[in-house]
């Protein structure tokens, strides 16, 4: 009886052991949400390095101290072959969030772009990098970079982020497409 | 225990890497090199096999010039990484 006793006690402790350690681990749920976004973007970054879209550059920023930025990274779209924005590599930033990928990174050209689907601010408005539209945790780097060069060429006139652009574009084409030549050429891609 | 850090691959010391050249095209050609090889002697031997003059060309990695005289090490260059390919241009001279 006794030994039944203390037989019993066993799978008793190792119930309050694993318990305290679901606690711990709650108490650490923050860190652990970093982590799966640290992971996914080291990920993000590897695959990038062995194949990307021809002309593009995505990488992490580097910290003061010379340490990989994982959560912010800079990227180079060129202007698609064929395009006004022929020649132009533009500039964005990408800032990912602890709650990435469930959320998506916030996108931004820096400096700001002559679009009609970019803020004053620089922020692109894209249905695939809005989280309550079409953005999915499995979208890749890759597949953002190809996306936001797709829409370069392709503004959408129903959903205006800067006047100045828009305006242009449904007021006098003509010129619109000469602007559009214009920030080619202020961003061409230098050798 | 920390024994087994001893042993090194068996490659006889200067390690081999692959790299890819992807040139507008999308197309691939793959060179393994030693990580103490320097560029020059790959763009060299790219543009020999195009057909180019290997001035005509520049390579990129992370969106930047890739000097002559690095070697994968001093990139940081790791096994299967892609480095891109353009012909040279100029920008405004029209």
């Amino acid at each position: 009886m006794q030994s039944f006793g203390t037989s019993k006690q066993h799978p008793f402790q190792s119930i309050f052991k694993s318990s305290g350690t679901q606690i711990r681990k709650r108490s650490s749920y923050k860190n652990k949400m970093s982590g799966i976004a640290q992971g996914r973007l080291k990920e993000e970054r590897k695959n990038w390095r062995r194949d990307h879209p021809f002309g593009f550059y995505a990488r992490p920023i580097q910290n003061a101290d010379g340490s990989m930025n994982l959560m912010t990274w800079e990227a180079g779209i060129p202007g698609k072959e064929g395009t006004d924005w022929e020649g132009g590599l533009y500039k964005v930033r990408m800032e990912f969030s602890d709650e990435y990928p469930s959320k998506p990174p916030k996108c931004k050209f820096s400096p700001p772009l002559f679009h009609p689907n970019v803020y004053p601010s620089g922020t692109i408005c894209l249905s695939i990098l809005n989280e309550e539209e079409g953005w999915r945790p499995a979208i890749t780097v890759k597949q953002m970079v190809l996306g936001i060069q797709d829409l370069l060429d392709t503004p959408n006139k129903n959903s205006p982020a800067q006047s100045e652009a828009y305006n242009l574009l449904v007021q006098n084409e003509a010129e619109y497409k000469r602007r559009v030549k214009m920030e080619a050429q202020k961003y061409a891609a230098q050798g | 225990m920390s024994d087994e850090k001893d042993t090194k691959p068996d490659v006889g010391g200067s390690e081999q890497i692959t790299i890819r050249v992807r040139d507008q095209s999308g197309e691939e050609t793959v060179f393994k090199i030693k990580q103490t090889t320097k560029m020059s002697k790959v763009f060299n031997a790219y543009a020999q096999r195009k057909g180019l003059d290997p001035k005509a060309l520049r390579f990129l990695l992370d969106g930047q010039r890739i000097a002559d005289d690095e070697t994968p090490k001093t990139l940081e260059l790791e096994d299967e990484d892609q480095i891109d390919c353009l012909l040279e241009q100029l920008g405004g001279e029209c």
